[in-house]
């Protein structure tokens, strides 16, 4: 009888797998659910990959595909009779210009107004009497009437007399 | 279906390896065969040859098994301050030839067992025979006989286990 325990049967019955019981199983669920998550975000980035490639691609081809700008071409000896007349225009030489600007000081010519002023002061009269008064129109036909306490009218005895003393 | 085909072929020999790794530290063994299988995932690829594959997989067992112990260490860092030395070392030691430590851990436990326990295990492991005629012959049932070697496999893997805790580290 072989005594030597090179049995791989006594080897993995005594050092069975480890405690508890469904640890194998718990461990090979985790390993599954790890490998299909890895296999998820693989795939997910290749697809990432492809649709970012596609979209390259699209920008090329739509960059490729745009409308050039239209460059107008030269008008040639055959074209058309023109329906509009072409007026060219350019800027004056400097001497052709007049040009306007402030006059200076010694330049301005000034009109004097002949008016002359005269000037009255107050106070220069005096008040005169009924007898001076008379005295003053003694050339004429008048009488002096009393109207109130403080009032009196000279009436001349001809009305175009009066039109002098206005 | 290559995932099962792994653990199949794998998944014991990881763990007594890990088991050597951790000197009979099944705590730590689990833990490290967690991180190692997650690991193999993550970074599995196609390898030329099983030697080779089996030497990639003890590599990333071993660094899974250093990690675990460095993180446990945050947390016990007090009380395993003079084991986690230890189990790092025997992670640096251990080889691919694992599975020939624990042969020869069992060889001697076995030859401390009982001279009728030590009957049985050569009937059933080494003489290859079948339950029902081990039964037969010892004038029992085979449930007496299946619970008997279940007791002695108990026996045999403390008994293992714990001389791998306490074997000198190399």
């Amino acid at each position: 009888m072989n005594r030597k325990p090179d049995n791989e049967e006594l080897l993995a019955d005594v050092f069975a797998e480890p405690a508890p019981a469904d640890f194998r199983a718990a461990m090979f669920g985790e390993t599954l659910r790890l490998v299909r998550r890895r296999r998820r975000w693989r795939q997910t980035r290749q697809i990432a990959g492809i649709f970012f490639v596609l979209g390259l691609l699209l920008i090329f081809v739509r960059q490729k595909n745009l409308p050039r700008p239209v460059v107008s071409a030269p008008p040639s000896a055959t074209a058309a009779p023109k329906s509009y007349e072409l007026v060219r225009t350019r800027p004056l030489p400097a001497g052709a210009i007049v040009t306007t600007g402030p006059l200076r000081g010694g330049q301005f010519i000034a009109s004097i107004a002949g008016i002359e002023i005269v000037q009255t002061t107050p106070g220069n009269f005096r008040i005169i009497n009924d007898a001076e008064l008379l005295a003053l129109v003694a050339q004429k036909p008048a009488i002096l009437i009393r109207t109130g306490p403080h009032s009196e009218e000279l009436v001349f005895a001809n009305p175009e007399d009066q039109k002098s003393f206005r | 279906m290559a995932w099962r085909t792994f653990y199949d072929a794998y998944f014991n020999r990881l763990w007594r390896y890990l088991l050597v790794v951790a000197a009979g530290n099944e705590d730590a063994a689990r833990e490290a065969l967690q991180a190692a299988l997650v690991r193999v995932t993550r970074h599995i690829k196609i390898f030329p040859g099983e030697e080779i594959f089996w030497s990639w997989l003890t590599v990333l067992a071993r660094s899974a098994f250093a990690d675990e112990t460095r993180k446990s260490r945050r947390y016990f860092s007090f009380l395993a301050r003079f084991t986690i030395h230890t189990e790092i070392e025997a992670a640096a030691h251990a080889g691919p030839d694992a599975d020939e430590q624990l042969r020869v851990l069992l060889e001697r436990t076995i030859a401390s067992l009982p001279p009728d326990e030590q009957k049985l295990v050569g009937q059933k492991y080494f003489d290859r025979r079948s339950v029902r005629e081990i039964a037969g012959e010892m004038q029992t049932t085979e449930k007496a006989v299946e619970s008997k070697l279940s007791r002695i496999r108990r026996k045999l893997k403390d008994a293992a286990l714990a001389e791998l805790k306490n074997e000198p580290q190399t």
